[in-house]
């Protein structure tokens, strides 16, 4: 177990090198997620009182859009210098490969929400900070399980053509209970959670995190298979 | 009441249409593989309902 | 003739009886009216999206134990079925629907669930046949299968409780009424309509990989 989640670390650390030498990719991204939030504004208005009660599907939206883009590089460094053969050459179980991409994800999503929870609560007038910790269970619970879906299906269509547009037709669907758990459990919160349905959400969520991991990382050598 | 039957109608005949497309859809892809391997008796055969 | 194309008959006859029997011989429902009709076609087919994609399911696990071919086939002719069922089952629920509710489209449970379905085995067919080696678009498909079955009812579940409107599916004790023959009878007909169209779409997928196989001989 141990030397899995060594080698796990290891494609981690080995992408967060490669990653932070050139940063471009993720400033774009930033940029990308700025300019989604502005588009929400640009096509639902100034009102401020709209905005304020849409912000946490809005919010949700821009994190699943921008996540779906920097899916597409999860495997790109090894694409581009020889495709998944080069994943199958890494030594021990290819499970490793899964959960270091996957830890790959959840930190550059992390560092996406560092900027994006506060550019929302700006931009839209919203007190995120009055409910930090609620949310912040809700942000880590959502930002998992969407690294959990998206890291499986960017290795499973990492090798077929028009890639871009499969990866977003098998991921959103995969994806519907953790956006409506992520965004009803946001707006509960927001809301001081007077219906006290943000508990349920969040059980759906992390049930259905648990259970997709589950089968991911156990199906996911059949993925990688020659 | 009876704009219903319009409803009604339509929602049968597309049933029968959606069935209908995809036994031609089958026969027509049976043709061509029965042409392409060169067993053109096993396409008329499968023919069948449609 | 032979025993498949017997069953593709058998199929179309009774599905015949089933539509004159509830188009005409049954008299308008007390509550619904004549637009009760439609549910005689509607839930038969709803039925068949399920079966179908219960298929998918089980012919994905069943090549990912044996990993024969034969069990992708299988998979895919059913995800095919399904898809098509699906587009079925929600073009009649609007039909339905917009008579009944006075709406084409409610934010339903079942209604989401089956629209997105859609989209969900739409993209196991496109990634299916975008994989050119037959072993390794087999392995995708069947891993798609499988994570597509795990995931819908959870899907199912959170748009349950995101909305709910649908009327409650039809009890057992109005089955026996007369509109409950019919509507069974159109669950045996639709079924078997769909077990021959499976069967030969089966047929078809394996001489198609056979000639695949067989080299280049083909135009």
């Amino acid at each position: 177990m141990s030397a899995l989640a060594r080698r796990a670390a290891a494609i981690l650390w080995k992408d967060i090198l490669s990653e932070t030498r050139t940063r471009q990719g993720f400033t774009a991204m930033l940029s990308f997620a700025a300019l989604v939030l502005f588009m929400f504004s640009f096509a639902i208005g100034v009102d401020n009182d709209l905005l304020g009660r849409l912000a946490g599907g809005l919010l949700w939206v821009a994190i699943v859009f921008t996540g779906t883009l920097s899916l597409g590089r999860t495997f790109q460094n090894e694409e581009l210098a020889g495709g998944t053969r080069l994943l199958r050459l890494y030594p021990g179980d290819v499970r490793a490969i899964y959960l270091g991409k996957l830890a790959g994800n959840l930190v550059v999503l992390a560092a996406l929400e560092v900027v994006l929870f506060p550019a929302a609560a700006i931009l839209y007038g919203v007190d995120f900070a009055a409910q930090a910790g609620p949310l912040l269970l809700v942000a880590a619970l959502g930002t998992f399980g969407f690294s959990v879906i998206g890291t499986f299906f960017s290795a499973l269509t990492v090798h077929l053509r028009a890639r871009e547009l499969l990866l977003p037709l098998l991921l959103f669907p995969a994806l519907v209970p953790v956006v409506l758990a992520s965004v009803g459990a946001t707006e509960a919160f927001l809301a001081g959670d007077p219906l006290g349905r943000a508990t349920g959400w969040l059980r759906l969520l992390a049930s259905y995190d648990v259970i997709l991991f589950v089968v991911c990382v156990w199906i996911f050598p059949v993925v990688l298979e020659e | 009441m009876n704009d219903h039957w319009l409803f009604i109608g339509a929602g049968y005949g597309i049933t029968w249409v959606a069935l209908c497309w995809y036994l031609l859809r089958l026969r027509r892809r049976e043709r061509a593989v029965a042409a392409a391997s060169g067993r053109g008796g096993e396409g008329a055969r499968a023919g069948g309902p449609g | 003739m032979n025993r498949l194309t017997m069953l593709g008959w058998l199929a179309i006859a009774l599905i015949a009886v089933g539509s004159v029997l509830g188009l005409v011989v049954l008299p308008a429902d007390a509550l619904q009216g004549e637009v009760q009709r439609l549910l005689y076609v509607h839930v038969p087919v709803a039925w068949v999206m399920m079966l179908a994609f219960f298929v998918v399911f089980l012919m994905s696990i069943l090549y990912l134990v044996q990993r024969r071919l034969k069990w992708d086939l299988l998979a895919v002719s059913a995800a095919e079925l399904g898809v098509v069922a699906a587009v079925l089952t929600l073009i009649l629920g609007t039909l339905w629907g917009r008579p009944t509710w006075g709406i084409w489209w409610a934010w339903d449970p079942r209604i989401t669930t089956t629209a997105l379905l859609v989209p969900i085995y739409t993209g196991y067919l496109v990634v299916r046949s975008m994989a050119e080696d037959p072993d390794r678009r087999a392995r995708w498909a069947a891993v798609i299968g499988l994570i597509a079955f795990v995931q819908v009812p959870i899907v199912y579940l959170s748009v349950f409780w995101w909305r709910s409107l649908h009327q409650p599916p039809s009890s057992p004790q109005s089955m026996w009424s007369a509109y409950g023959l019919v509507m069974l009878l159109g669950f045996v007909a639709y079924t078997l309509a769909f077990a021959y169209l499976w069967l030969r779409r089966y047929r078809l997928a394996a001489t198609e990989l056979e000639l695949e196989l067989s080299g280049p001989e083909e135009g």
